[in-house]
């Protein structure tokens, strides 16, 4: 599926996003929350690349950084071989035809006075599309694409369920024919049942459009399930990028470990996970050195001083980066 | 392991045939419909199914907080007495004394305007008859019990400023504080992070082992339910379509729901490259129910023997809303090994 | 904590600062002017008089000039001499403080003490007919001029029982009992309003909060509904109905000036009407600043009461 030649769609460089910091007239001074510090990755054409992490890892504000939804702090997007911080306004509009977003909670992101009619041919008339027929029969289309009937056109959000309307979402998403649709938490609020439904439809558009997802969610089999490629986020780094099932079959990084001990399985009758202890520590004040350190149960000399850096191993597809000091990035051989 | 059918004993909390409905816009809507389930003392007993099913109703109606919902038919019994439709008066001396609840959501489930002390004094003192500080030496033993650092000061601290994951050991410290007989855990963990998740299970877990105090677990991931419960009640629409014990329903379901759910389920070792086994479809609204198997519309199996009301059976030593299974075959299909 | 009160009092004085410099622009624009209407009806009065009057008045300076006057005593505490009777404008207020105070107090002391309880009565039994009934009279209190209120209960009372209030004012030193019949009607007519508003949001913010998740985890812990009503559902849903009584002393304010009148209670209202019919700038202008002044103080005591009720008010203002 994944061609290696080809340049990366996504190419983000030293992402950095702070939010606040006081410093008015009448706030005392505090530091700005971290909330993605230093992140670097690639996006490739046709792949899912997954994103976990706890809450408060930064995952929907590294979403949004390279959806240029806000602007970073420092760092760079590169997409399709644009920067996109240099794009004119003109520019920036047609890119925005490229890359769409879907949320965890479809009802909310509708106009509940809208038809799906007008819910899925709003973004193309935004962006100039074709002509009110070519719009409605593509609408049509887009329903068609992601299993729902062509009555469900004339009818509101409210009379859907939330996973039809997440299908609803998924259709508006792909209305502007984009080559990136970043899923934040997509799947998370529906049940097993219809989450399956969802997954399915998502990879199956995805082989017929041949489109790239960033997928962000916090159920870990559900990101393995989907993405080629995932990553680990902790307190606004990565900590761990490897193939989806590397890195639940044999996690690299202390952190990842964890995280997958942690996973509830129905087929381990009564065996109690061994939980990570501790929470995750606030973005304003991130531990010194390897940001881990206060929760890493093999912490050695130094993690609390110095920062490891995120190296890699292999290549393309099976390229595997982790950002821990005991981790040796010279090949065995 | 504990007897499959229903216990000879009479049990801690017996639910039967329990009806709720509520009064809406748009006339009323019933919510539960045939409810069985019961739990004995000490016992895990863990009640899945999808959205809407009926599972935090079935909490509410025990506990006699149904608001704008009554009890249309059937009986709740506490420990041998029927509590069906008692009086909140009587309501109040079971209510957190006998049995306590913790609620899904921790962020809103604590008032925000008073310390987490001061709740844990009040809930205290609302079943015992005791002094500030007697009350106060409880309530910090009580934060000591579900693993806050620094009890003492802890004490004085407003929820805003407890995480997530400390917000629900607090509500934890609230339920347990007039050692109750029976504890319901309302998806406790859904909005907690997998590594905090893992903590409060555990943490529940140790409690119980110290108190013996039962558990009614409302919860939809199988994950939780493997590692926690000794019975599993599972609900579809507003009915319990099937009971027994963990290790029969997650690796011998019978129900067609459970056996579905529990392949929708994508685990570590899910292979990538095949479609997730979805069930089709979305539960029927509750104003456009089925009149026969509230499961006909979803269902893979569904024959005309469908159309008609299914009733909870006794089969191969579980109960089953579906007439296919039968104790001389059990596993119908050859299904795929779910438990694999 | 301080630091929050601090700053609430900076932006407060920030808008009564704004709101003197408009009102001293927008004064000047009623038509009319003042020498005129003060001298124009004395027999013989020449254009050299009228000049000569204008000029110790300083209305013949430049706008900014008079503007830069009126700040620099204003900042000193002095609010220049009345154009009527040249006595400080400070003392005439200070005259008629107390009196329209006693009526605003009064007054939101009836809209507290009855709103209070109709709206917690109305949200407990809502959607029975008591809660109806109120909601009706409630829309009714909002939407009745205060005014007009006064005028109706004047004429039924002395139309049913003969009964009309005093004429005369007697201060509450001189005699309370008097005082207080006198004040009665006004402070109804004028508490009506905050009234209404007060249960009709107590009302929602008591519904809400009494289907809210912490309501419903007290209630499982078998606390009794005088417990979850008046502890912790009360106290939520105060903060929305300090803002509204916030707002309230606003209109309250405003309705002294026609009420007083009304009731010939010598207080600002009335003085305020005096001066605008004599286009009495200075006088005009102090009232103004005055009211205002007290608009402002009332609503950072709001706020600080915000802070008292709510922990994450006062901890995002301490700690920030
Ligand atoms: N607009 C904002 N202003 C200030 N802080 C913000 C803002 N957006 C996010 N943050 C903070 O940045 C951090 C990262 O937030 P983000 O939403 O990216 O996390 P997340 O990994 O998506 O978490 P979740 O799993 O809860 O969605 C958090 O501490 C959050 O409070
Ligand atoms: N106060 C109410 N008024 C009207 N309908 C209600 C009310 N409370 C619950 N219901 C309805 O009763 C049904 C069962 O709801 P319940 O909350 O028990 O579901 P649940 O199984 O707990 O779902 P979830 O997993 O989403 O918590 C739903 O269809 C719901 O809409
Ligand atoms: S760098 Fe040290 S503290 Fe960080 S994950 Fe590795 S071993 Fe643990
Ligand atoms: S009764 Fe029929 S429709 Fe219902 S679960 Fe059984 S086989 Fe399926
Ligand atoms: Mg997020
Ligand atoms: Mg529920």
């Amino acid at each position: 599926m994944i061609v290696p030649e080809a340049a990366p769609l996504v190419e983000a460089d030293g992402l950095v996003k702070h939010f606040g910091g006081g410093k008015g007239p009448f706030t005392p001074h505090r530091p700005p929350v971290r909330a993605v510090d230093g992140v670097s990755l690639t996006i490739r054409r046709g792949e899912t690349l997954g994103l976990v992490g706890e809450s408060g890892s930064g995952k929907s504000t590294l979403g949004r950084l390279i959806l240029r939804l806000i602007e970073p702090t420092s760092g760079s997007v590169t997409f399709d071989g644009q920067d996109i911080a240099q794009l004119t306004k003109r520019e920036l509009t047609q890119l925005r035809k490229r890359m769409q977003l879907v949320f965890q909670d479809p009802f909310s992101s509708f106009n509940p006075r809208m038809t799906i009619a007008q819910v899925l041919t709003e973004p193309m008339v935004v962006h100039g599309m074709g002509d009110r027929e070519s719009r409605t029969r593509r609408a049509k289309e887009l329903l068609d694409l992601v299993g729902l009937p062509s009555f469900a056109m004339e009818r509101y959000p409210h009379q859907f369920s939330g996973g039809q309307a997440q299908r609803i979402g998924i259709a508006r998403a792909l209305a502007t024919d984009p080559d990136l649709i970043v899923c934040d938490e997509a799947v998370s609020a529906l049940d097993v049942s219809v989450q399956a439904q969802v997954l399915n439809l998502l990879k199956e558009v995805q082989r017929e459009l041949g489109l790239s997802y960033l997928f962000i969610a916090h159920d870990l089999n559900v990101v393995r399930y989907i993405s080629d490629r995932v990553c680990v986020m902790y307190l606004g780094k990565l900590a761990e990028v490897a193939p989806a099932d590397d890195i639940s079959e044999r996690p690299q990084h202390p952190y990842s470990q964890a995280l997958m001990a942690s996973i509830p399985s129905p087929d381990a009758h009564h065996q109690l996970r061994t939980p990570l202890a501790g929470e995750i520590p606030s973005p304003r004040r991130p531990p010194s050195g390897c940001r881990f350190h206060p929760r890493c149960a093999q912490s050695v000399d130094g993690c609390d001083r110095d920062e490891p850096e995120l190296l890699t191993i292999g290549h393309d597809g099976d390229a595997r980066s982790v950002a821990c000091h005991l981790f040796d990035p010279t090949p065995a051989r | 392991m504990r007897a499959p059918a229903r216990s000879a004993d009479e049990p801690l909390l017996r639910v039967e045939d329990l009806h709720v409905e509520f009064r809406t816009g748009g006339g009323t809507v019933e919510a539960l419909n045939a409810v069985d389930l019961w739990i004995d003392a000490g016992e895990t007993v863990a009640v899945v199914g999808e959205s809407g099913s009926g599972k935090s109703v079935t909490a509410l109606a025990v506990l006699g907080l149904l608001g704008n919902g009554r009890v249309s038919g059937g009986r709740i019994t506490w420990d041998g007495k029927d509590i069906t439709g008692a009086s909140n008066r009587d309501m109040r001396t079971v209510r957190g004394n006998d049995i306590s609840v913790i609620f899904q959501d921790p962020m809103t489930s604590l008032d925000p305007l008073f310390t987490i002390g001061h709740q844990l004094v009040e809930a205290y003192r609302i079943h015992h008859d005791v002094s500030k500080r007697e009350a106060r030496e409880r309530a910090v033993e009580l934060l000591d019990l579900v693993g806050i650092p620094e009890p003492a000061a802890k004490f004085k601290a407003y929820p805003h400023q407890l995480s997530g994951g400390q917000r629900q050991r607090v509500m934890i410290a609230g339920a347990l504080a007039c050692d109750p007989r029976l504890l319901i855990a309302d998806e406790p963990t859904t909005a907690l992070d997998v590594t905090v998740e893992a903590q409060v299970l555990a943490l529940i877990r140790d409690l119980q082992e110290r108190t013996g105090v039962g558990l009614m677990l409302i919860t939809h991931d199988m994950g939780v339910v493997a590692e926690m419960a000794d019975r599993v009640v599972v609900f579809y629409a507003g009915q319990v379509v099937e009971t027994g014990t963990a290790d029969e329903i997650l690796d011998r379901p019978q129900h067609p729901y459970t056996r579905a759910l529990l392949e929708a389920i994508p685990r570590r070792d899910t292979p990538r490259d095949q479609e997730m086994p979805a069930i089709p479809g979305a539960v029927p609204a509750l104003d456009e129910m089925p009149t026969g198997c509230r499961f006909v519309t979803r269902c893979t199996e569904a024959a005309p023997e469908c159309e008609s009301a299914q009733t909870l059976r006794d089969v191969a030593g579980r109960q089953v809303r579906c007439w296919r299974p039968d104790e001389d075959h059990g596993v119908l299909a050859p299904m795929a090994e779910v438990a694999g | 904590m301080l630091l929050y009160a601090g700053r609430r009092l900076t932006y407060g004085l920030l808008v009564l600062a704004l709101v003197a410099t408009l009102v001293f622009l927008i004064i000047r624009l009623i038509p009319g002017d003042a020498v005129r209407l003060q001298m124009a009806d004395a027999p013989g009065v020449t254009q050299a008089q009228i000049d000569q009057r204008t000029a110790e008045l300083g209305l013949d300076e430049p706008i900014l000039s008079q503007f830069g006057h009126f700040v620099g005593g204003l900042a000193q505490g002095d609010l220049g001499t009345s154009f009527d009777d040249e006595r400080p404008v400070t003392t005439k207020i200070l005259e008629r403080l107390p009196a329209t105070l006693e009526l605003g107090l009064l007054a939101i002391l009836f809209g507290v003490l009855l709103g209070v309880p109709f709206g917690m009565l109305s949200a407990i039994r809502h959607h029975s007919v008591v809660d109806n009934v109120m909601r009706f009279l409630a829309v009714i209190g909002m939407s009745v001029p205060n005014f007009w209120l006064a005028l109706l209960l004047i004429t039924f009372l002395a139309l049913w029982f003969g009964w009309s209030p005093p004429l005369v004012y007697a201060s509450p030193a001189e005699n309370l009992g008097q005082n207080l019949v006198h004040m009665l009607l006004p402070a109804i007519a004028l508490g009506a309003a905050t009234m209404a508003s007060i249960a009709r949001m107590l009302r929602s913010s008591l519904l809400e909060v009494l289907g809210s998740n912490f309501v419903r985890t007290i209630r499982s812990r078998g606390a009794s509904e005088r417990v979850v009503v008046l502890k912790h559902a009360g106290r939520s849903s105060m903060i929305p109905v300090f803002t509204v009584l916030g707002l309230q002393v606003g209109h309250i304010l405003g309705g002294t000036v026609i009420l007083e009148r009304i009731f010939a209670i010598p207080g600002m209202g009335s003085l305020i009407f005096e001066a605008v019919g004599q286009r009495d700038y200075p006088v005009i202008l102090g009232c103004v600043i005055f009211y205002g002044a007290i608009f402002i103080l009332v609503n950072v005591v709001v706020d600080l009461l915000y802070a008292v009720i709510d922990p994450r008010i006062r901890y995002k203002g301490a700690s920030a």
